[in-house]
């Protein structure tokens, strides 16, 4: 952008702080959701387009930054056409790789290929579809870094018995948070390797401890129930309990990933973020949202949707400078007519979800 | 004249200001508090109504209005849209709450399965013929190994097999290939692909030796599968699942893939189950019209049976079962010559 923001002579108004708004409510959603879900068993998944972008309009729409709310531009139609390639290729491969068992290997190959561009392609496609105040979103992240961030080095930390791996997603947060831009300005991401390592361990430790202390109790109350094969009684506990550690440990890395990530990351001069996130009432959050789902049969998956975005918002503090006025779409410049459909051919996410 | 407080977005540009929707017939005027005109014009649309967000009015020129009224529907009749009436109708979504399970439920057991059947006939038979020639290859380098039996034996109880085959009343849709393999992973066992080739393995040959029908038995129930091409059918019904409920649980993240993995292996099982019961007829039939014992196949279950280790945990894994248990099949073979003697 020529007309850069601090160059601009005139007085400096003050920056706006203010916490990210959630307004969304379950109740009203609820409707939404199974209303939508019906739609699309009905109509065979041909709905499931129209429930997607509404869906998302639902919650960009009752998410506020600074006042304004988000949105999602995408149209059902750009969304059919995408889920109907990907549902035409999934057939075609399932079909070619039973007649042809062998040419399975050489798919699963060349899908490694494929996978960076289909993931930055998504990122791109659903980051061009978010506005905030008339200004797109934009990614800029080449195929060739996604393959090494994505892939390579993930693969390679195996080989150093995962001790490399908290170094390589910080790398991949980097790659992906770093390339995304708004008005055509790219975010700043200045993480520490340390902190994904503390985040790690921490994680690790919890884990590990509440395990051994679950194996302490097994060995201690196992004795009192004398028969020889295990119940299903018995298993239950056992089960529940192994879940809610890891739910626990995921939490633990999850919260404290989230806000070192925010806490570093700027869009530079005109906003920054804060996250305060806390690793308990994550917790309790994430484990009462996964028991409410699996009792009701999925029926309140709307209520902790709801439920976990005002979690995250309520979090989330975004200081915004005065220049965020003077943002330029990017895209909308440079928008010919032969520019628009191609990229309306190309811009699609691939994806079934 | 209508008037309507609410934001005003520019075009192309984060700059915004509050202002006043004026309307007059078709003709739309947006007014900045300073009575500055910022768009006027009868060219614009109307953005997605959804339960407690405003709707946007979308201008030709990339900018759009937000009413602060999130009520407000500024739409040609002034009504929400069908979806939104839908999505806030108590009655509609109660109907959703009760269809939504019933409707998944009967996708399963019936929609599905009738789907594979009706899709799977109109496939080229040369499609069959390539999995058959192609897995074979695979099944050959890796689990099965050459028959130990005699060739003289083996063509012995291949040609025994073809000619009571040819005896049946309905033609075969595949001419059966019959192949001898030694399995070690898979003991006592057979089985059919959807190219008409049955193979059985060494340890069934010397399980049944002295069972002839009951071995016979056997390669008719194999023989079904291929006659129902049920192993197209399998595929083409978990294809289906896994789109659907990709497409309907989409949101569900961590548990879509749990619910997933398990939702469609239990509606696979489901389904094998009832494919075996279809073969397990299909055989059953076949013996009687050869003038044999139908109890032969429940020889050969109770045999193969005997050697798995199959206890009282059966009637809590038929669940997860792939195949009815060898009780009912047993059951069901020795009913089968009461219900056809039954004057018709």
């Amino acid at each position: 952008m020529e007309t850069s923001v601090s160059s601009q002579p005139m007085p400096q108004p003050a920056a706006r702080r203010s916490r990210v708004s959630f307004s969304g409510q379950a109740g009203e959603y609820f409707g939404i959701w199974i209303v939508n879900v019906l739609l699309t068993i009905v109509t065979l998944g041909i709905y499931s387009a129209w429930a997607k972008v509404r869906n998302k309009q639902y919650f960009y729409g009752h998410t506020k930054v600074d006042g304004h709310n988000f949105r999602y531009l995408a149209t059902p139609i750009q969304i059919l056409k995408g889920r109907l390639l990907a549902v035409a290729v999934f057939i075609a491969i399932s079909f070619i790789t039973t007649v042809v068992p062998f040419l399975a290997v050489l798919f699963s190959f060349a899908l490694l290929f494929i996978l960076p561009w289909l993931m930055v392609q998504g990122i791109r496609f659903n980051l061009r579809m978010t506005s905030y105040r008339n200004v797109r979103f934009g990614f800029h992240g080449s195929y060739g870094d996604a393959f090494i961030y994505f892939l390579l080095l993930p693969f390679v930390s195996v080989f150093t018995l995962y001790l490399a791996m908290p170094w390589a997603i910080k790398k991949l947060d980097q790659f992906v948070y770093q390339n995304i831009s708004y008005g055509g300005k790219q975010l700043q991401v200045q993480t520490e390797t340390s902190a994904y390592y503390k985040a790690t361990l921490g994680a690790v430790i919890v884990a590990i401890s509440l395990l051994l202390v679950g194996v302490g109790v097994i060995a201690a109350v196992g004795p009192l129930f004398n028969t020889a094969e295990p119940s299903p009684l018995l298993m239950a506990p056992v089960f529940f309990g192994y879940f809610v550690i890891l739910t626990l440990a995921g939490a633990v890395y999850k919260a404290l990933i989230r806000n070192h990530l925010f806490n570093n990351t700027t869009l530079p001069e005109l906003v920054s973020f804060k996250s305060d996130l806390p690793v308990l009432t994550l917790f309790v959050v994430q484990l009462s949202n996964m028991l409410a789902i699996i009792c009701s049969l999925g029926l309140a998956l709307p209520w902790a949707m709801v439920r976990m975005s005002r979690l995250l918002a309520e979090h989330t503090e975004v200081t915004v400078q005065p220049g965020l006025e003077l943002m330029r779409d990017k895209l909308a410049k440079e928008s010919s007519a032969f520019a628009e459909d191609a990229a309306d051919l190309y811009d699609a996410d691939f994806s079934l979800t | 004249m209508q008037s309507y407080s609410g934001t005003y977005y520019f075009a192309g540009r984060s700059n915004c200001c509050a202002a006043l929707l004026q309307r007059q017939h078709q003709q739309l005027i947006v007014r900045s508090s300073e009575g500055e005109v910022l768009w006027q014009g009868s060219n614009f649309s109307t953005g997605l109504d959804l339960p407690g967000l405003a709707t946007e009015l979308h201008f030709d020129d990339g900018s759009y209005f937000v009413p602060d009224d999130v009520s407000l529907r500024l739409s040609v009749d002034g009504k929400a849209s069908l979806a939104t009436r839908l999505e806030q109708h108590k009655v509609a979504i109660g109907l959703s709450v009760l269809l939504v399970p019933l409707l998944l439920w009967w996708l399963a057991t019936r929609g599905l399965p009738g789907f594979a059947t009706a899709v799977v006939p109109y496939l080229p038979k040369s499609v069959s013929l390539t999995i058959d020639r192609q897995s074979m290859q695979i099944l050959d380098n890796t689990l099965l190994g050459n028959s130990a039996l005699p060739e003289a034996q083996q063509q012995q109880w291949r040609q025994q097999w073809l000619l009571a085959i040819a005896q049946l009343p309905e033609p075969l849709l595949f001419q059966p290939d019959i192949q001898f393999r030694q399995a070690k992973g898979m003991g006592a066992n057979a089985f059919a692909l959807p190219g008409g080739t049955i193979v059985v393995t060494d340890e069934l040959v010397t399980l049944l030796a002295d069972k002839p029908d009951a071995l016979l038995a056997v390669l008719l129930h194999e023989a079904g599968h291929v006659q129902h091409q049920h192993g197209l059918k399998l595929l083409a019904q978990s294809t289906a699942t896994t789109m659907l409920l990709a497409l309907i649980f989409s949101d569900l993240e961590v548990l879509s893939e749990v619910l997933l993995g398990s939702g469609s292996s239990l509606m696979q099982a489901a389904f094998s189950r009832d494919m075996e019961s279809e073969a397990d007829l299909f055989a059953t039939s076949a013996l009687l019209v050869l003038g044999k014992n139908s109890s032969a196949f429940a020889d050969a279950i109770e045999a193969i049976s005997q050697q798995q280790d199959s206890g009282s945990m059966e009637q809590w894994t038929r669940y997860f079962s792939s195949h009815p248990s060898s009780r009912e099949r047993i059951e069901q073979a020795k009913n089968q010559p009461a219900a056809s003697t039954t004057p018709r």
